[in-house]
């Protein structure tokens, strides 16, 4: 301990870099969160008591809206794993049709702001819905509440769990569940006695990650939920902006932190630490198709049900994107996008600037702290590693209020300024890119540059011209992540825009709340359009300029 | 239980571009004997694996028939069949103890009451020398101890037969030859017919009743280890198999007890091996061993300076002469590197080096051999 103290007072430009980055992460991460706590704690005589959470949850509504939130993150958690898992497994163990659409459809929503589905389903199954009221004649059905929640949700973040489980899927061979066939095990027990129990750490991973973003999620309760249906996200939000009542969205807030603080820190250091090693390296490489006709026919069914409803969802925005009036009038019509490239290319300008401001400081901030954390040893090393990521596992709510109460006095006055929603986007997806610099430096074995020292290149040079070009497919697939979700962002920014600063994301939830679904729709297809043009540029950029293999990457 | 293997042929092929499918295996014959462990060796790439694969139950051959004891298994599933496999990295369950991974096939059999299991899995653990570590996980053993256990458990089901795909490569030199001679025990005490799958020639020559050679997924030849050593069917085998010197000549006279053969202006004798007959005129490679390779210098080499006895002394006859470029001294022996005009080079292993005195580079030499083990090889 005492020695690394003295390595780091050794090497000024670490110990500056280390300090720095402290100093960064105590404001814009730890301040806002204490500051939430602060508020909520502190009585308006200056007194610290719960008094605000007695009061608040004194009330049934709030007690509801804390155990709705997490039955509904726990039944999302465990259906969205569930569904990813089926489509990992079927991308990865078996020899259906189409599986390199199936991929492409599993990712997509990834891409897509996170409450495009709500707009979606209330398209299709809402009062007027084309699937409830056109094919089915029901005109009563209610799509609000829990079910129309949970449905959207499962939709929207199943792809999370697929990502994670097609890795862990990929990376287990396939000789283990085939050498338990060949001892005998049918099917179905290689199944139940191998593949599953060796994957249960990627589940068990992916549902708790599941389950934060469900508790964390705003957009999709905030249209699908309904009065009758309160969750905490959106009650903090009412609270705050509705009822100007900061104390009592702090508390919101707080209870929202726990669980979500909760599962992530037994997300990432109880099940990440209980992943099983393969004994020995060298996979055979074959693979033996190990599922009956019955598992297979089940497989197509739920990734095929699922499939179309993804594609129904697309194709229900983008028709009503350019409808008159969706449900009664679906003639051709530019009208929408006309309102949208009118009233709101503000919104549009805004969201672009702030996204590509920010993004590029998110990206070698992060950088630097993976290099830092992976390469670098001095004290509080891991205490950074798990602060620079607390943003990105919180829920944007709490982040958002924190950054309302910790930056509208002196002497951060930031509310309402470009400053305050960049910042946000910063330290929130950050992490992207450390988690990407962290896997990429962990595979650059040291003794690659150590190689390069020994050649006769500088400490400079070396960094250059070797750790640059080999990091430099991660730096910039984290950069592409980042600038996907600040494009997708709502939930804590949606407390910090102003009448200068306009997010898309925030207009589409007004123009839903104002029962404009045709301008959500269309807002939703410019921003889609832009993301995709974004990623599809840069993919090609860097593929020109690294080859290949960063394009496999991004 | 023997294993019969007829006509087996597999073509991975290729749809978007049928050009580059690929014929792993092709028209592949084979029978196994019971009790009876047969090696397939071959060069990377020539079909091993898949014909394991085949006989496993996890690859489905394009043509032709498996059929173990008589009947035909060719398309029983995996699961179905009584064979158990050793695979090259072992797939031990890293979710299961030791115990619980050799356990893990007899569990899942009905007819063996849970008493039997127990007291069967113990002793094939204490086989194996395993007994104090059934409780840790793969991950917590060395690699012959993984090894091992992958042993264990393919053996505990009492398989009819069983399979090895590069068992031992993942080991070093040392821990490999012990393997070996442990998995040739095992496999004899239990009377388990078969198949395993090398491309380590030394290992194949130690652990095999029969070897098969395989080239471009045919059998190139198959025999006693002996038999292939000594009589090889190709050069391509004769190389495979050991190190292998050529010496061309040509048939002058064929007799019943074999070859009059002329090497340069020497005339040899070469008595009859193997199958193949020539007659006079035809053009032949003499296969010399660099074991039964031996050099003198050329002036007045008397024979008797040589680590021979004097019975194999008379028979030595020399073939060629030529120049020393090389001398390489392993210790127990000494390699010499023999230049002979209009040749490739000639490799000549001499025991016992320092009882002879050594040979230096530049010196001209005769190479003698012992006429009665070379090997008569058509020229191709
Ligand atoms: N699934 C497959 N699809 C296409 N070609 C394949 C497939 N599996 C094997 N092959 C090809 O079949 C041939 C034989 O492969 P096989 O694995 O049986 O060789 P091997 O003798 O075991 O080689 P090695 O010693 O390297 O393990 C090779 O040319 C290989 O590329
Ligand atoms: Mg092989």
């Amino acid at each position: 301990m005492l020695a690394a103290w003295r390595r780091l007072v050794a090497e000024p430009p670490l110990l500056i870099a280390v300090l720095a980055v402290f100093a960064l992460l105590a404001l814009f991460v730890i301040y806002p969160i204490l500051k939430v706590v602060e508020v909520s704690l502190v009585q308006p005589d200056g007194s610290w008591s719960l008094a605000t959470f007695q009061n608040l949850f004194s009330s049934w509504y709030m007690r509801a809206a804390l155990t709705n939130t997490l039955v509904t993150a726990t039944i999302v958690a465990v259906l969205a794993t569930a569904i990813g898992f089926a489509f990992a497994f079927a991308v990865t163990r078996t020899d259906i049709p189409f599986k390199g659409l199936l991929n492409t459809i599993a990712i997509l929503p990834i891409i897509s702001p996170p409450f495009v589905w709500s707009v979606a389903i209330i398209m299709l199954f809402g009062r007027n819905g084309f699937v409830t009221s056109r094919l089915l004649g029901l005109y009563d059905f209610n799509i609000y509440g829990m079910h129309g929640l949970v449905f959207a949700q499962v939709v929207t973040f199943f792809p999370v769990a697929y990502m994670t489980l097609k890795g862990v899927l990929e990376s287990l061979d396939n000789s283990m569940e085939e050498a338990a066939l060949d001892l005998g095990a049918s099917r179905w027990q290689v199944f139940r006695q191998v593949t599953l129990p060796l994957a249960r750490p990627g589940l068990a991973s992916a549902a708790l990650i599941l389950f934060i973003e469900s508790m964390a999620d705003f957009g999709n309760p905030l249209i699908l939920s309904g009065s009758q249906f309160p969750t905490l996200a959106v009650q903090a939000y009412l609270q705050v902006t509705g009822m100007f009542d900061l104390r009592g969205g702090a508390a919101l807030a707080v209870a929202l932190l726990v669980p979500s603080l909760v599962a992530f820190v037994v997300q990432k250091y109880w099940v990440s630490r209980r992943r099983y090693v393969t004994v020995t390296g060298k996979p055979t490489g074959r693979r033996y198709i190990a599922v009956s006709t019955g598992a297979k026919a089940f497989l197509i069914v739920v990734t095929g049900l699922v499939s179309l409803l993804v594609i129904s969802f697309y194709v229900a925005i983008a028709v009503g994107a350019f409808a008159r009036l969706w449900g009664y009038d679906h003639s051709f019509t530019w009208r929408n996008f006309e309102y949208v490239f009118g009233v709101g290319r503000e919104a549009i300008l805004d969201t672009l600037v702030i996204a590509i401001g920010s993004t590029p400081v998110a990206g070698i901030l992060g950088m630097v702290i993976a290099f830092l954390v992976v390469r670098q040893r001095f004290p509080g090393r891991s205490a950074m590693e798990f602060i620079s990521l607390l943003d990105y596992a919180l829920p944007g709510t709490l982040i958002g209020i924190g950054y309302v109460l910790a930056f509208n006095t002196r002497p951060f006055v930031l509310t309402g300024t470009f400053a305050i929603i960049a910042l946000h986007f910063i330290f929130r997806y950050m992490p992207l890119g450390i988690q990407a610099g962290v896997a990429s430096l962990q595979q650059i074995h040291p003794s690659i540059e150590e190689a390069a020292i020994n050649l006769g290149a500088s400490t400079a040079e070396t960094f250059r011209k070797v750790t640059l070009p080999l990091v430099a497919p991660a730096f910039f697939s984290g950069l592409v992540f980042s600038f996907v979700r600040a494009m997708t962002a709502v939930s804590g920014a949606i407390f910090l825009v102003s009448a200068d600063w306009q997010l898309m994301t925030v207009q589409i939830l007004s123009q839903v709340g104002s029962g404009r679904l045709g301008a959500a729709a269309a807002f939703s297809m410019v921003l889609l359009a832009i993301i995709l043009l974004a990623t599809g540029t840069i993919r090609l950029v860097l593929g020109r300029a690294f080859g290949a293999a960063i394009q496999q990457r991004l | 239980m023997d294993i019969v293997i007829e006509g087996l042929t597999k073509v991975f092929a290729n749809r978007a571009d049928p050009s580059r499918s690929v014929t792993a295996v092709n028209n592949v014959s084979l029978s196994i004997a019971p009790g009876e462990l047969v090696t397939l060796l071959g060069p990377s790439g020539c079909g091993k694996t898949t014909i394991l694969r085949i006989v496993a139950g996890f690859e489905t051959p394009t043509a032709g028939r498996v059929l173990l004891g008589g009947k035909d298994i060719t398309h029983t599933p995996p699961n179905k069949r009584d064979t158990a496999l050793v695979f090259q990295n072992y797939a031990l369950f890293p979710h299961l103890t030791v115990w619980e991974n050799v356990m893990f096939g007899l569990k899942l059999r009905k007819d063996i009451p849970p008493a039997e299991q127990k007291s069967r899995a113990e002793k094939v653990l204490s086989q194996v020398g395993l007994s104090e570590m059934a409780q840790r996980s793969p991950d917590q053993l060395s690699g012959g101890q993984q090894q091992r256990v992958a042993l264990a458990r393919a053996i505990v089901n009492e398989p009819r037969v069983l399979l090895f795909d590069e068992p031992l490569s993942n080991l070093d030199a040392k821990l490999r030859e012990q393997m070996r001679l442990e998995i040739r025990a095992l496999q004899q005490r239990h009377g388990i017919t078969s198949l395993y799958v090398t491309h380590d020639q030394s290992e194949a020559m130690a652990i095999s009743d029969r070897i098969v050679i395989l080239k471009d997924g045919r059998i190139e030849q198959s025999g006693t280890p002996e038999e292939v050593y000594t009589r090889p069917a190709s050069h391509f085998v004769a190389d495979f198999i050991g190190r292998a010197n050529f010496v061309s000549a040509r048939v002058a006279g064929a007799g019943a007890g074999g070859y009059d053969l002329e090497v340069g202006d020497r005339t040899v004798f070469v008595p009859r091996t193997g199958e193949a007959a020539f007659g006079p005129g035809d053009f032949v490679d003499i296969l010399l061993r660099p074991e039964n390779t031996y050099v003198r210098p050329r002036s007045g080499g008397a024979p008797g300076q040589s680590g021979t006895s004097a019975s194999l002394e008379a028979e030595l006859a020399p073939v060629v002469d030529g120049r020393l470029v090389r001398r390489s001294f392993l210790g127990a022996v000494v390699e010499y590197e023999i230049e002979v005009p209009g040749h490739p080079r000639l490799l000549a292993e001499m025991a016992n080096p320092f009882a002879y005195g050594l040979l230096n580079p530049g010196d001209e030499v005769t190479v003698y051999f012992a006429p009665r083990v070379a090997h008569l090889l058509r020229r191709p």
